[in-house]
């Protein structure tokens, strides 16, 4: 993140407020009517007084009210943050009269100080300026800057209103979790990395012995093993290689809570954490968001393939689509084989389901991530719908089965547990069942 | 506002003006900024009424009476816009509170005015000339401003 200094353009001046006339502008004009009339009526100039006293009230005001010229000016301390980041936002007022302000936030963008509504008196002399601090609460890219502005005529017989738009971009991203190691993959490619190949080379990690042959370096012969057998043995090692991962963000649907995170923030918090740490392993990190509409970006490494990475993330929403998708659509260099592909999937949408063991039964190392839509999603009041319920998570259940049965781990991921808890027990599952195909 | 001296028309003032009061009541618990019109307009009424039970003279409480109730409806005004959810800047509450009582002084002010031109000879006289020739000059100066205002806001 940089931090800067964003400024946004001036107010265009007081042409798009709108004027009306508040109720003190009848109810004083129809008493001086009435006290006009009411005195001829009935001869009392006392009653003329009183409607001559409104009516110069009325007078008055409707010769001092003009439109006024508020100009509104908005500054961000910087665009950039990460969830639950507090930044700064300064609003700048100037104009004259008493002017009312509301500033309207987008979702996920809480005022955490400073009031959203106010009334100023303005002067052109002494602006006005506003400091705010606002809690980004969600990931996703932010266009601040709509305010309601309402002014009033120093007589309250007028009030000027409309709306301004000043287009503050804040990207806000995703906050990633600190994970301890990343899942290994099966497969590891020919460029250097972190990962202990399965294959022997040069490397520190001792794999086995075998007998010199010429040619071999001196330094790899293990001497107490050739003073054993009473001859020279040498030393293999496994190298360490990178690997390429993709990163499969199921964005057809997801379960929420109505105005709060759901399912889609787990994933993307987790492509988000992933990505990072496999990335800071040398490793090569692609992003497949498979849904509605389809994102892709294959896999690179480096610091710029990260802000690539996130970037893309950012603009991951759910598009309701009923076209049939599966794994053809996805451009070929995004999976390349003997790639690690982790999916994170919430399981709702049979196009991602089935996209999924295609990928497996095309030979991909796969591992599903499931999150878990159980909490989000209750049972009905009522016998049936109980029923209802359970069948579903019994489906549910047998469709895990299905994936573990062509070996792929698959882990539930549910609200409150961890991202390093959930790999862990990947970790653990691969373990047992690479030993047990061994 | 007094009902003593209006004779019979007591229990009519009286009622008049309680159901202003009320409607004045009703648009501050309610924040009804429509409804402070129509309670100056029974409280104005129950001062027409009370004036109608009085002898011919010139009642000189007119003045007060007028500036009450440019106070009651500045001030009923202002208290309904303070219950919007809008935090006040500094000294926003204290100036408006002000205006209201200026507003409320020179709506006396006029009505006094109005009055003691009312209260003049009908023959006319010198007083009568001399205000007369005030209130028009007032009146052309009044229309120039305006026409000034209007030339330079275009």
């Amino acid at each position: 993140m940089r931090g800067a200094r964003q400024r946004a353009d001036a107010a265009r001046g007081a042409r798009a407020l709108s004027r009306s006339a508040t109720p003190r502008l009848g109810a004083y004009t129809a008493l001086a009517a009435l006290g006009l009339l009411a005195g001829l009526v009935l001869g009392r100039p006392e009653l003329v007084a009183l409607g001559a006293a409104f009516g110069f009230l009325v007078a008055l005001g409707l010769a001092l009210a003009r439109e006024p010229a508020v100009a509104l000016e908005l500054a961000l301390e910087r665009d950039r943050a990460v969830e639950d980041d507090e930044v700064g936002l300064t609003v700048t007022l100037t104009g004259e009269g008493l002017v009312e302000l509301a500033l309207v936030l987008p979702r996920g963008v809480e005022l955490v100080d400073g009031t959203p509504a106010i009334a100023l008196r303005l002067s052109h002399e002494r602006p006005q300026t506003l400091e705010l601090r606002v809690r980004c609460a969600r990931w996703g890219v932010y266009t601040l800057g709509e305010a309601a502005v309402r002014a009033h005529d120093r007589f309250g017989l007028y009030t000027w209103e409309g709306r301004r738009a000043e287009h503050l971009r804040l990207k806000v991203f995703p906050r990633a979790e600190l994970l301890r190691e990343p899942l290994a993959p099966l497969e590891t490619q020919a460029t250097a990395g972190n990962h202990v190949a399965r294959a022997a080379g040069d490397g520190i990690e001792f794999a086995d012995l075998r007998e010199y042959v010429a040619g071999d370096r001196f330094r790899t012969i293990n001497w107490r093993a050739s003073a054993r057998r009473g001859e020279l043995w040498v030393n293999r090692m496994h190298p360490e290689r990178n690997a390429d991962v993709v990163l499969f963000l199921d964005t057809f649907t997801e379960a929420a809570h109505y105005g709060a995170g759901g399912t889609l923030d787990y994933g993307v918090r987790a492509a988000a954490s992933l990505a990072t740490q496999y990335l800071e392993h040398r490793d090569r990190v692609g992003l497949v968001s498979f849904g509605g509409i389809l994102n892709w970006l294959v896999p690179a490494s480096g610091v710029i393939q990260r802000y690539r990475i996130v970037d893309a993330l950012l603009d991951t929403e759910i598009v309701l689509n009923y076209a049939w998708k599966d794994v053809e659509i996805i451009p070929r260099g995004t999976l390349p084989p003997k790639a690690l592909i982790v999916a994170l999937t919430p399981l709702l949408d049979e196009r991602a389901v089935a996209t999924l063991l295609d990928l497996r039964a095309r030979g991909f190392d796969l591992t599903v991530i499931e999150i878990s839509p159980v909490p989000y999603v209750g049972p009905a009041p009522g016998r049936a719908d109980g029923v209802a319920h359970r069948l579903w998570l019994l489906r549910r259940e047998v469709l895990r089965s299905r994936y573990r049965s062509v070996g792929v781990p698959i882990v539930e991921w549910r609200e409150g547990t961890s991202a390093a808890a959930v790999l862990e027990e990947v970790r653990a599952w691969r373990r047992v069942h690479r030993f047990a195909r061994a | 506002m007094s009902i003593q001296g209006a004779g019979n028309w007591g229990w009519p003032i009286l009622g008049v003006a309680l159901a202003g009061v009320a409607v004045v009541v009703a648009a501050l618990v309610l924040g009804r900024a429509g409804l402070v019109g129509p309670a100056l307009i029974l409280l104005a009424a129950a001062y027409g009424i009370r004036l109608a039970g009085l002898d011919p003279g010139l009642d000189g409480r007119a003045p007060l009476v007028a500036a009450e109730l440019v106070a009651v409806g500045g001030l009923a005004y202002l208290s309904i816009s303070l219950r919007l959810p809008v935090a006040q800047g500094p000294g926003v509450v204290g100036s408006r509170a002000a205006l209201a009582v200026v507003e409320a002084l020179g709506a006396g002010f006029v009505a006094a005015l109005v009055l003691a031109a009312a209260g003049l000879p009908s023959a006319g006289g010198m007083g009568g000339d001399t205000i007369g020739v005030v209130a028009a000059a007032v009146a052309l100066g009044l229309v120039a401003f305006l026409a000034r205002r209007r030339a330079t806001s275009r």
